[in-house]
């Protein structure tokens, strides 16, 4: 009994330093020092820790504390490395919006008009990722990528000097394209495979101007139930297709050009355009208005210069 | 003393490829290097049937060469593998005439001749052979028996001649006043020999071995040991051959999927255990289905990875029948293994084709989604992009597959590599002026199958509005254009690119705003848009 007592006792004490620790660390991140808020979260750790002891360790208190943190100040209780693994876009504005980033084994509709910037922006996002170590696929059945646009993308090229390096190895970008026979049946097959094999951790599922029926939701829905991925449907709103606005998605972002855009001069006229995209987030039935500027044009093209093809060598 | 018997079949790949199909009998044929499916004039010749020798073509002539001094050449792709199956299947019939069988070279046997004066002697045995070669259509073979490997090899060289013996203990005789150019040298080293008056394998012998270890280091220490009569290669017992298939006969016919893989699964099983018995992997399978003994379905499976592993081979026979059913029920059952390779005890790396650098880890579970995704969709469709030198607008990226089956296929067959011709990229300028974001900060480009020819109005010079799907658009603002011109070598190209934001006119239903990659196409003097920015 003694013993038991004992053990409550440091469990308590566990617990209590726990919440008042991770009370501090939020302050200091946040900044916001508000004295009725830190007595009542040390308030609640305590409440947590007494319920918790006599049954588990002080190990489960202290997840439970920072699951019900995370519930009310999401966002802000990620370590390090839990904040880069999580699917968090890196285009600032829409993470500003998007709490907790894209969700895994969810769908989400990335939409807009055939030209609104949506590709660019989710390329953006598709480099973060692959910096961060995830691993990507995108399925393109009409082939409509262009190689040198991605390229980047996937050798981890894009990672920025400010983002911490917690990843040895960069994810891998994979494209399956060019479905030419059967394209919408091979294009849900793949989509399926994909997510049930366990290996990518965001798949792309560019699904043009194909209507996605209720059956195709479903199986969708079965694929990433088996899955940990996350799956981003990318829609062409044009005039051509009849989506329901609504059909089965878990979060939608709706983007397009913000006119008039703005462009850079060069020596005899208009040489680069610099478009900003804006947007609107939609989940859990709020939508939040978002807007990327864009930045200078750097173009390809301005590398080097195709050299002659050696003939005496085999050609492939 | 040991008597060596050289049976030699003069351009074998070509009296394979012969045999393989009897219809290019009697016609120019070369055999060349190459890709699977792709013929390009730069390929090289590496054999010449006796025709095409008659148009004065030869072994190591490009195939453009060869082709503009003989307008009906028929060329063919160098196929180790059906040279392969015709060596062995020689070797098998040539046990029963001596105990030591192996192979020198494609088309080059060493047998075992000692002690055939019981067994009608020598010359009976030559008969035997040649007669065992014109069964299998082999009919130009030459048989030389002699003391050591390399005078029996000369043996057969001889013109006119079927058959040679060389008597005993005269081998350095015999091969003496044959031309240095039958000595293992390489043609630099003959041409030297040729310059010093040295032309004979006699007058080879009679130099020192340090002078000539000293001039042509190893390698003609050892034409000088052969020249002497010195040859210490022996014909050692045959290889097991086996054949790696299973088979069943069944006695009702079934058409079930679930039947089918619960009886293909207990043949892998087997077949997988043999593998793994011998450490081999499988590289290709072949499933043959009969009904009544008439087969009427077989499927060649190419495995993205060696493997012998029978649950992966299971799933991927599983996805070959979910994707092309049976047309109709079956009786008997052959899995069949086409290619192998000897297991290897690392971690299953494959290197990525295009960039040897970067080298792609393959767990289980993405081998596996691999192999369905090959299966059901094709080779090439699963891909990664890749950056490559070039200014032209589709110039610089390309796709490469994330495992290219052919190019491994192609490295087994020929000795030469075959890579996609990445040029690697310059990033440096990019760096510098807009650091790694700079990389990816253009717009994406998204491009039709073709590029759609628009209909442009023009002010100036200047487009300011363009028909495109149906609709009038005004051109709201354009670039400057970017004038790329060159690729004389493939196709030529002489446009102009614009990067142009259409506005639908006030009349139409639509309202968005595109932005196009607009281009003028000087040599036909017409404009397209080549994609649109998303």
């Amino acid at each position: 009994m003694r013993v038991f007592i004992a053990f409550s006792a440091v469990d308590s004490a566990l617990a209590l330093s726990a919440g008042v620790w991770y009370t501090y660390v939020w302050c200091r991140k946040t900044e916001q020092y508000s004295e009725s808020g830190f007595t009542w979260l040390v308030c609640m750790g305590l409440a947590v820790s007494r319920r918790k002891t006599t049954r588990m360790g002080s190990q489960v208190s202290v997840f439970a504390l920072k699951q019900q943190l995370e519930q009310l100040f999401p966002g802000k209780w990620f370590s390090a490395e839990k904040r880069h693994k999580a699917l968090l876009t890196g285009v600032a504005e829409v993470d500003a919006k998007l709490v907790n980033g894209l969700l895994r084994r969810r769908i989400t509709e990335w939409a807009g008009s055939i030209s609104s910037g949506k590709t660019t922006l989710l390329r953006k996002a598709v480099a973060n990722w692959c910096s961060a170590g995830l691993h990507v696929a995108y399925i393109d059945p009409s082939g409509r990528l262009s190689a040198e646009d991605w390229a980047f993308v996937g050798d981890g090229n894009f990672a920025s000097a400010s983002t911490p390096s917690l990843v040895a190895s960069k994810g891998k970008f994979w494209v399956v394209r060019n479905l030419t026979e059967n394209p919408e049946l091979n294009s849900m097959w793949a989509a399926e495979q994909l997510l049930q094999s366990q290996v990518f951790d965001v798949v792309i599922f560019d699904s043009e101007n194909l209507r996605i029926t209720s059956r195709m939701h479903a199986r969708l829905k079965r694929a990433l139930d088996r899955s940990k991925a996350a799956l981003i449907v990318l829609r062409d709103n044009n005039r051509v297709s009849n989506f329901s606005n609504s059909w089965g998605f878990h979060t939608q972002l709706n983007f397009s050009w913000d006119l008039p855009i703005d462009s850079q001069d060069g020596l005899s006229g208009c040489a680069a355009f610099m478009p900003a995209i804006k947007g609107i987030v939609l989940r859990d039935g709020l939508s939040q208005a978002i807007e990327v500027r864009g930045k200078s044009n750097v173009s390809n093209s301005l590398f080097t210069h195709s050299p002659i093809p050696d003939r005496r060598t085999a050609k492939v | 003393m040991s008597r060596i018997a050289c049976l030699r079949i003069p351009r074998f790949p070509i009296a394979a490829q012969l045999k393989y199909d009897p219809s290019l009998k009697n016609k120019p044929l070369v055999l060349v290097t190459g890709a699977e499916g792709r013929k390009t004039l730069s390929q090289k010749v590496l054999a010449c049937s006796i025709q095409a020798s008659k148009e004065f073509i030869q072994p190591g002539m490009r195939l453009s060469e060869a082709r503009a001094i003989c307008g009906d050449l028929i060329s063919l792709q160098y196929d180790t593998k059906l040279y392969e199956e015709a060596q062995t299947e020689i070797a098998r019939l040539l046990i029963n005439l001596s105990p030591r069988v192996s192979a020198l070279e494609p088309g080059i046997f060493l047998l075992d001749a000692s002690g055939l004066s019981h067994l009608g002697g020598e010359s009976r045995f030559a008969t035997n052979a040649l007669k065992i070669l014109s069964q299998l259509s082999y009919v130009e073979a030459r048989v030389g028996i002699a003391d050591s490997a390399f005078s029996a090899s000369l043996a057969t060289r001889l013109k006119g001649r079927r058959w040679h013996m060389v008597p005993q203990g005269m081998d350095k005789v015999f091969i003496a006043p044959m031309p240095v150019e039958y000595l293992p040298l390489g043609q630099e080293s003959v041409d030297i020999l040729k310059d010093l008056g040295i032309k004979t394998i006699g007058d080879f012998a009679g130099l020192s071995i340090t002078s000539v270890a000293e001039r042509f280091s190893e390698e003609g220490r050892k034409a000088h040991e052969l020249a002497l009569g010195l040859d210490h290669r022996r014909p050692t017992l045959p290889q097991v051959f086996k054949d790696r298939q299973c088979s069943m006969e069944i006695g009702a016919p079934i058409e079930s999927l679930n039947q089918t893989l619960f009886i293909l699964k207990s043949l892998i099983d087997r077949l997988s255990s043999d593998l793994k018995r011998d450490g081999l992997c499988a590289e290709e399978l072949l499933i043959s289905f009969f009904n009544e003994n008439d087969l009427f379905d077989e499927r060649p499976i190419k495995l993205i990875a060696p493997t012998n592993s029978a649950k992966f081979l299971v799933e991927v026979i599983k996805l070959s029948l979910e994707t092309t059913k049976l047309q109709r029920e079956f009786t008997g059952v052959r899995i069949s293994v086409q290619r192998y390779c000897d297991e290897t005890w690392q971690q299953s790396h494959l290197s990525v084709s295009a960039n040897a650098n970067e080298q792609l880890e393959l767990n289980e579970p993405s081998m596996l989604l691999l192999q369905r995704l090959t299966t059901r969709l094709g080779e090439g469709k699963v891909v990664q992009p890749q950056a490559t030198d070039g200014y032209a607008f589709t110039g610089s990226g390309c796709w490469t597959p994330v495992i290219d089956t052919k190019a491994r296929s192609i490295k087994r067959t020929v000795a030469e590599t075959y890579k996609q011709s990445v040029n690697p990229v310059d990033v440096d300028y990019i760096l510098k002026r807009a650091g790694a974001a700079g990389l990816i900060s253009n717009l994406v480009l998204k491009k039709p199958h073709e590029p759609v020819k628009v209909m442009v109005e023009l002010k100036d010079e200047q487009p300011v509005s363009l028909a495109y799907a149906g609709n009038w658009y005004r051109i709201s603002l354009i670039t400057t254009p970017e004038c790329l011109s060159g690729f004389w070598w493939d196709k030529l190209i002489r446009n102009s690119y614009y990067v142009a934001m259409i506005q639908p006119s006030q009349r139409s239903q639509i309202s968005e705003s595109l932005v196009v990659l607009l281009a003028k196409e000087h040599l036909k003097d017409t404009w397209q848009i080549e994609g649109v920015y998303d």
